[in-house]
């Protein structure tokens, strides 16, 4: 049993451990709006101690920072997946905005005898071009046919052209985007790295958690990381409280990006090649998740794979229709059998003559295909750019033949090999299609994602976060408890009063 | 479970987030009248609705050929029937030749011909556009060329252009035979040089050796006079043959009125079967609306048949008017097959308009089945949302409005 004394020593360890718990609401409440902050609180005990010959009762207090590590950690590891998908989604998104495939009622002809009208769009473009041949054939004496078919071309051409330049532009922003996250990712991983030291040297000399306020910056440094890419993250053991951070390569091993100890490995992309390093791996990395794996992967797999196909398209348009228009020039005085004929009119300027003739193959892409604007062989006396005056719509010499334009017109109907066997309209169709089925496959995956993540943060907040009502009922109580420890405090004052004013 | 302050307001918010980007989606669509807008919206949707839209825009321009297939087969069969009138109307004033006598009876069907040979060429000759047509493909060039007579004609011309020569029949009725020359004083056969041809043959007409007439023996005097053309004028051949071994040739003389009349009428379009043009007005569907190549140059024969025929009228030939007339009949009958074979193809383009139109209004119940919001629904579907929306902003200011701190005194 202790003595007046030891209940005053014991009424005042309460009243600190109260104002603590006080102080701890108080702080609790005040990042009441800081998602990053976890709830920290009060832990009491009782601790006895024995000093002469009598016993003591003590309240030992301990901060505890609530946090779950499993959670924390899965909450890193979603986060990848996310930003992934998001990343991906923004981009899938603009690409698909190029090829300008939307449906639009308002312009969509209702009747027959309606106007068509053209949204810009690759498909558009094409079916007007195919068009403008099947009217041409009807009436090839007509010029304003002839204008049509220019027209046309020349939009089909351009909207080609139009589509290469902007998937460019998407490939040089991605890069941008690529490098500027990466310096991004470098900075934090240096910034974790100053964390991880300021915690270890608080909490070699405080013990573990001292730095909680600290801890709770890394967790949210380390979250920002992930939505990067997908870094493995671990507590290094006996290092005060450190974490390593690491990435994989493509074969699977693991390399450190971050050790106690050491400087951080910067991040390094090598744009050409479309891969990430560092400077201590000769392998290149499997980011696997994040914002720098979905721009990657958008710029070597979506990007190459929607190039690939406009570029087929552009090329079989081009060598389909010269094939058909193609004619060959053959100089007064030159044996064909012994020169080879040079050109005299294609539609396309590439390839010119067409394979069939030349015996190479094409190299127009949609980023090279253009009309026809004349034969630069000297040996070509009357060459002529394609115009609405060359235009021919047959080799023969009647004014009303059709058969070029007819052919041209056909090709609607032709399936090629060089497009899987699709139409022209089909083809274009189907590279939009395989994009708007990629946005939605991927649009699924972000909202069983965004549903996992918040799922994850609810879990993260059940543990870390702040509640008001918890805060001010726990408020009230540390009050009361405060104010029956200054009671208790008082009344042994008292006692101690009497005792000493005893007479 | 514990709910913290924070997330119980960034679950609020992501509730409201949440039904205020459905109320957007459900506005736009409400707005465009459309559900889906691109392939990211519903990829199978859209692809069916491109396609569709594709082959709209296909049958429009099927459309625009159907109806220049349409007009020119239309314009080809009423050209082509006021042809056939015209040349009924020549074919008639042969078959009622019955009683004609004199030049006063010839005379007027001679006239009536030659306005109905005009009207036949312009008939044949209509034009749409740049195009003519009833040339074949050859659109651009004129298709029935008149060759006309000119001042400088002296004579009349056959269809092939060659000069027309007249049959000069002797007193006896025998015709004149080739290189049939003779002395007037003996009426001996000669050679051009009046040398007497073996024989000696006396004959009763021929070219008389010493003036190059044509002569005849006038059994009243016993004298070769000079035989006179339907103008009453001295004939002389204009190639008497000199060498005596040439055709005694005995031309037509124009007569001045036909200058500036047509003697033949020359078809300069297409013939081949593949030169025809062709064009699709259809998915596998192609038609040749213009009047067939071959056909067109039958046209020809029947205008250079009518051609023949006014010229046995002027001649008051009855039987080349018979000839001519049978001639005239058995071209005509390209005239019927030609009317009979456009008839079939405007009524084919006529229903191929109708197959069109049908397509067309089936694609477009298609796209709005895939693509248009049903407007009832998707307001109804709004006002719901609308309504929730309310609900999760009155419950939850309700919510976060309060807390242990309003009751704390």
């Amino acid at each position: 049993m202790s003595g007046l004394f030891g209940h005053l020593t014991s009424a005042s360890s309460a009243l600190q451990a109260h104002s603590k718990s006080v102080e701890l609401s108080g702080k609790n409440i005040a990042n009441i709006n800081n998602p990053n902050y976890a709830r920290q609180r009060v832990i009491s005990s009782s601790v006895s101690a024995v000093a002469s010959g009598q016993v003591s009762t003590f309240v030992d207090r301990e901060v505890q920072n609530l946090r779950d590590v499993f959670v924390d950690k899965q909450v890193v590891e979603e986060g990848s997946f996310l930003s992934s998908f998001e990343t991906r989604d923004n981009r899938l998104r603009e690409i698909l905005a190029v090829l300008g495939e939307t449906v639009d009622r308002v312009n969509d002809p209702s009747f027959i005898s309606d106007q068509p009208e053209d949204n810009g769009g690759i498909r558009d473009s094409l079916n007007d071009f195919l068009n403008a041949f099947e009217n041409f054939a009807a009436n090839p004496t007509d010029r304003a046919n002839r204008s049509v078919v220019m027209q046309s071309a020349e939009e089909l051409v351009s909207s080609l052209n139009r589509a290469d330049a902007r998937l460019d532009k998407i490939e040089n922003s991605i890069d941008t985007e690529i490098q500027t996250e990466v310096k991004s990712f470098n900075n934090r991983m240096a910034e974790l790295s100053d964390m991880n030291r300021q915690i270890a040297r608080i909490e070699i000399a405080a013990g573990e958690g001292a730095a909680a306020d600290i801890r709770n910056e890394r967790q949210a440094l380390l979250e920002e990381l992930a939505e990067f890419a997908q870094v493995d993250v671990e507590t290094v053991a006996s290092s005060g409280g450190q974490v390593a951070v690491r990435m994989r390569t493509e074969s699977g091993e693991t390399v450190d990006l971050l050790r106690p100890g050491f400087s951080p490995e910067p991040l390094l992309y090598d744009t050409a090649n479309n891969t990430f390093r560092v400077a201590s791996s000769s392998e290149d990395l499997d980011l696997r998740a994040g914002k720098l794996a979905a721009l990657s992967q958008v710029k070597s797999e979506d990007l190459v794979e929607i190039r690939s196909q406009l570029d087929a398209l552009a090329n079989t348009v081009a060598t389909e229709v010269n094939e058909i228009y193609y004619q060959a020039f053959v100089p007064a005085g030159v044996d064909p059998a012994v020169d080879p004929a040079v050109p005299e009119f294609s539609f396309f300027a590439q390839p010119t003559p067409p394979p069939s003739v030349s015996g190479a193959p094409s190299t127009v892409d949609a980023g090279s295909i253009a009309l026809y604007t004349g034969s630069s062989d000297p040996l070509v006396t009357d060459s002529r750019a394609l115009d609405v005056d060359s235009l021919r719509s047959t080799n023969s010499n009647f004014a009303g033949a059709n058969e070029l334009a007819l052919a041209i017109a056909g090709l609607s109907q032709q399936n090629f090999a060089t497009l899987g066997e699709l139409s022209l309209s089909e083809a274009i169709i189907q590279t939009s299609i395989d994009l708007g089925q990629e946005i939605e496959s991927n649009g699924n995956q972000l909202a069983v994602q965004s549903d996992v993540q918040i799922l994850m943060k609810e879990r993260q907040a059940q543990v870390s976060g702040v509640s008001l009502d918890e805060e001010m009922s726990n408020l009230v109580q540390y009050q009361r408890a405060f104010q029956a420890s200054s009671q208790v405090f008082q009344v042994v004052s008292e006692m101690l009063e009497t005792i000493v004013n005893l007479r | 479970m514990r709910v913290t302050t924070f997330s119980s307001n960034a679950q609020f918010i992501q509730n409201v987030n949440a039904l205020k980007f459905q109320q957007n989606n459900l506005s736009r669509q409400i707005s465009t009248g459309q559900k889906i807008h691109g392939p990211e919206d519903g990829a199978s949707s859209v692809a069916r609705a491109s396609a569709a839209s594709t082959e709209k825009s296909r049958i429009q321009a099927f459309a625009n050929n159907i109806h220049r297939a349409e007009t020119i087969g239309n314009l080809s069969l009423e050209s082509l029937q006021v042809f056939k009138e015209i040349s009924d109307s020549a074919s008639n004033l042969a078959l009622t030749n019955d009683g004609l006598s004199s030049s006063s009876d010839f005379t007027p069907r001679e006239a009536d011909l030659r306005q109905l040979i005009e009207q036949g060429i312009n008939s044949l000759n209509t034009k749409f556009g740049d195009d003519y047509m009833f040339a074949g493909a050859n659109t651009s060039e004129l298709p029935f060329e008149a060759l006309r007579y000119t001042e400088s004609d002296e004579f009349m011309r056959d269809t092939t252009g060659a000069i027309l020569f007249d049959t000069v029949e002797s007193p006896s009725g025998q015709p004149i035979s080739e290189g049939t020359y003779v002395d007037p004083t003996t009426g001996n056969q000669t050679d051009a040089a009046g040398v007497p041809l073996p024989g000696p043959v006396v004959i009763d007409a021929g070219i008389d050796f010493n003036t190059g007439e044509l002569v005849g023996l006038n059994a009243t005097t016993g004298d070769f006079d000079p035989i006179l053309d339907t103008n009453g004028n001295v004939i002389t051949p204009q190639n008497p043959d000199p060498a005596g071994t040439g055709v005694i040739t005995t031309p037509r003389a124009l007569p001045d009125k036909y200058i500036g009349e047509v003697y033949a009428v020359e078809y300069t379009g297409s013939e081949d079967r593949s030169d025809d043009v062709r064009f699709r007005v259809a998915e596998n569907s192609q038609v040749d609306p213009f009047s067939r190549g071959a056909q067109n140059a039958g046209y020809g024969e029947v205008l250079n048949g009518m051609i023949a025929l006014r010229d046995a009228f002027l001649n008051e030939d009855f039987k080349g008017i018979t000839e001519r007339a049978d001639e005239l009949e058995n071209t005509r009958v390209n005239v019927n097959d030609g009317i009979v074979e456009l008839a079939v193809k405007v009524n084919g383009i006529k229903t191929l308009e109708r197959i069109n139109v049908g397509r067309f209004n089936q694609l477009e119940d298609n796209i709005s089945e895939l693509v248009d919001a049903d407007l009832a629904e998707t307001i109804v579907e709004f006002n719901r949302m609308q309504t929730a929306y309310e609900a999760t902003l009155s419950s939850g200011s309700r919510i976060l409005n309060l807390s242990i701190l309003d009751y704390l005194r």
